[in-house]
């Protein structure tokens, strides 16, 4: 085993258990779970003789109404479309991967700030060791996370009578490569700004800028917005990984293998492609703050 | 073991380490001394390979050190002037040696950890929190931490940094130990009566520049160029004092203090005997004879001051 191989396993190892040891990864988990039961028990209660209305369950009419309005309703019917638990999946591994990237930052940051992080490139690591051994803990404790949530849609749709479809493994896999992505941004922001807080503060715009072109691709206002937020889409679309996400929803209901293969493979590619700069960032600005 | 070759460290305008060259070889001892400023933490990075140079090269055991030499960085313990020990939340001091013993790869560590722990006087402390550890046993766990992959060479920034004088003892002890098992030691230190104690090679930094570099011997050397021999007697020595400069030529001056006689002597050869035997003939009966040694820290302050004139002078960097 080489030094760097070492390195990430056993300071992944450490983070690891440093999350199971303390109490966010569990309160992140159980609000994930929560919103995702309460999605899965509103879709029960919005089915009527005519079909699912979002507008008869508080939940629904609540976050429905936020989707439409933010992105327009093309975006909240394609949510839907795919089903209740894919939308309860979906809403519930949000407060996972968003308190996995900000840890990460905030410890990245300040291991820098105190030391800890030139006292490993004393020994056989270096700052890039700890970024893979941060994606490591992430990626790890996000296959808990979706499991965790994968089981409680089957539970829940036991439950309530809904079947789980199949495409909810292959929905998990494309959070999956989502969150790597947006855990690979977190960690290039922490390695190119010194202060946690400020890091913070500009992977949380980074991730309002991914959102904004979302919604440019499914806006659905009236006049000049509509070019301005599609321009915007497109011009950021292929950095981003809600991009990818959205392509390959679509590209699933319409069955389009092109599109669902450049799903799964562009966030590959953005993950690398992050991996690269990250690489690049650790050694130009080195592991002293 | 360390060479470094006109190594040159600019910040924007400003010159943190200017041309410094220096070589301690295998098995050696070597104090790092200098005022705050002098740029010793900079050059240290720089040896460390954690800052690359703006100029120069250094070679740790014959090879260019650098940021992603890790096979060289293996074979080195460090103790850092800060230590982060609130990064490490609860981990226990155990828990935080075996998490750098895996990281080296060490075979069988917790035999390494407990011989390190007792060592280090910290045996006792074994599971408690690192966070809760006094600045004088941070200090000895840093010291166990550089040492739990037996490190060929190691670097320590201030070793005894808030040690009480017991911890001091155990700290020098170890560090003479592991330097008689083989270890290359380079300490940075401002305690100047540790250093002298401890190191067999001394480097002066000072304003970004090495100002002097040799052993121990040398640098007092050059801070005298003559020695000092005090001698009590048990009556007053007479005309001694004004005769002693004619008769015996290797005596450049004498001064009576009562009951010590001050002879100071050119430094070519060992005159005691003359000496002793010159103040015998003429009546003196020396009761105690005891060269009067420099320190380190007059070494310090006069090469250091004499180089603050220097700059004056030249109008060097300041």
């Amino acid at each position: 085993m080489t030094d760097r191989a070492r390195s990430v396993l056993v300071m992944s190892r450490q983070r690891l258990r440093d999350s199971l040891v303390g109490a966010g990864f569990y309160v992140a988990l159980s609000a994930g779970l929560a919103v995702a039961f309460a999605a899965v028990a509103g879709f029960t209660t919005a089915v009527d003789s005519s079909g699912f209305d979002y507008r008869q369950s508080p939940l629904y009419s609540v976050l429905g109404g936020l989707i439409a309005g933010a992105f327009g309703p093309s975006l909240l019917a394609r949510i839907l479309a795919q089903g209740p638990l894919a939308f309860a999946l979906h809403v519930g591994a949000v407060p996972v991967v968003l308190y996995l990237s900000v840890s990460s930052i905030h410890r990245f940051c300040a291991e820098r700030s105190s030391g800890a992080l030139e006292l490993y490139t004393y020994g056989p690591a270096d700052a890039m060791a700890c970024v893979l051994a941060s994606i490591v803990k992430d990626t790890t404790l996000t296959v808990v996370g979706l499991l965790s949530l994968l089981l409680l849609c089957a539970a829940a749709g036991a439950v309530n009578n809904l079947a789980a479809p199949p495409s909810l493994l292959a929905f998990a896999a494309e959070l999956f490569l989502g969150a790597s992505c947006i855990y690979a941004y977190g960690l290039l922001v922490a390695l190119c700004v010194d202060n946690g807080s400020a890091a913070i503060s500009l992977f949380i715009g980074v991730v309002v800028i991914f959102v904004l072109a979302l919604v440019g691709s499914h806006a659905v206002v009236i006049g000049r917005g509509v070019e301005a937020a599609a321009e915007f889409a497109a011009a950021i679309g292929w950095l981003s990984p809600l991009g990818y996400w959205a392509i390959f929803v679509s590209a699933r209901s319409a069955a389009d293998l092109p599109g669902i293969i450049g799903g799964v493979a562009g966030p590959l590619a953005l993950a690398a492609a992050l991996l690269a700069a990250c690489h690049l960032a650790a050694k130009t600005r080195g592991v002293r703050s | 073991m360390i060479q470094a070759d006109a190594l040159r460290k600019v910040y924007d305008t400003s010159v943190a380490v200017d041309h410094v060259s220096l070589t301690v070889p295998r098995g050696r001892i070597y104090g790092f001394l200098g005022p705050n400023g002098a740029g010793k933490t900079t050059t240290l990075m720089m040896m460390l390979g954690v800052i690359p140079p703006t100029s120069g090269v250094v070679r740790l055991f014959g090879q260019e050190i650098g940021p992603d030499r890790m096979d060289l960085r293996r074979r080195i313990g460090v103790v850092p002037e800060r230590h982060p020990r609130g990064t490490w939340g609860s981990i226990t001091v155990c828990e935080y040696l075996d998490f750098f013993a895996a990281l080296f790869g060490v075979r069988r560590p917790r035999d390494r950890i407990a011989a390190l722990l007792e060592r280090v006087g910290l045996a006792e402390a074994r599971q408690r929190a690192v966070r809760e550890l006094s600045l004088g046993m941070v200090q000895k766990l840093s010291l166990a931490r550089a040492l739990v992959h037996e490190p060929d060479l190691l670097f320590l920034d201030e070793p005894i940094n808030g040690l009480d004088p017991l911890g001091i003892r155990q700290v020098r002890d170890l560090i003479l130990s592991e330097n008689r098992d083989g270890r290359t030691i380079l300490i940075s230190s401002h305690l100047l009566s540790e250093i002298e104690r401890t190191c067999s090679h001394v480097g002066i930094m000072f304003r970004g520049r090495l100002i002097a570099d040799g052993t121990m011997a040398d640098l007092l050397a050059r801070v005298s160029a003559d020695r000092e021999i005090e001698v009590e007697l048990q009556e007053s020595p007479r005309e001694i004092v004004s005769r002693i400069t004619r008769d015996l030529p290797f005596v450049l001056g004498c001064a009576w203090e009562a009951p010590t006689l001050r002879i100071r002597l050119s430094r070519e050869g060992d005159r005691r005997r003359e000496l002793s035997a010159y103040l015998y003939r003429n009546g003196c009966v020396p009761v105690r004879f005891q060269e009067r040694a420099r320190s380190l820290e007059e070494a310090f302050v006069t090469i250091t001051g004499e180089n603050v004139e220097l700059l004056a002078r030249t109008g060097g960097p300041g």
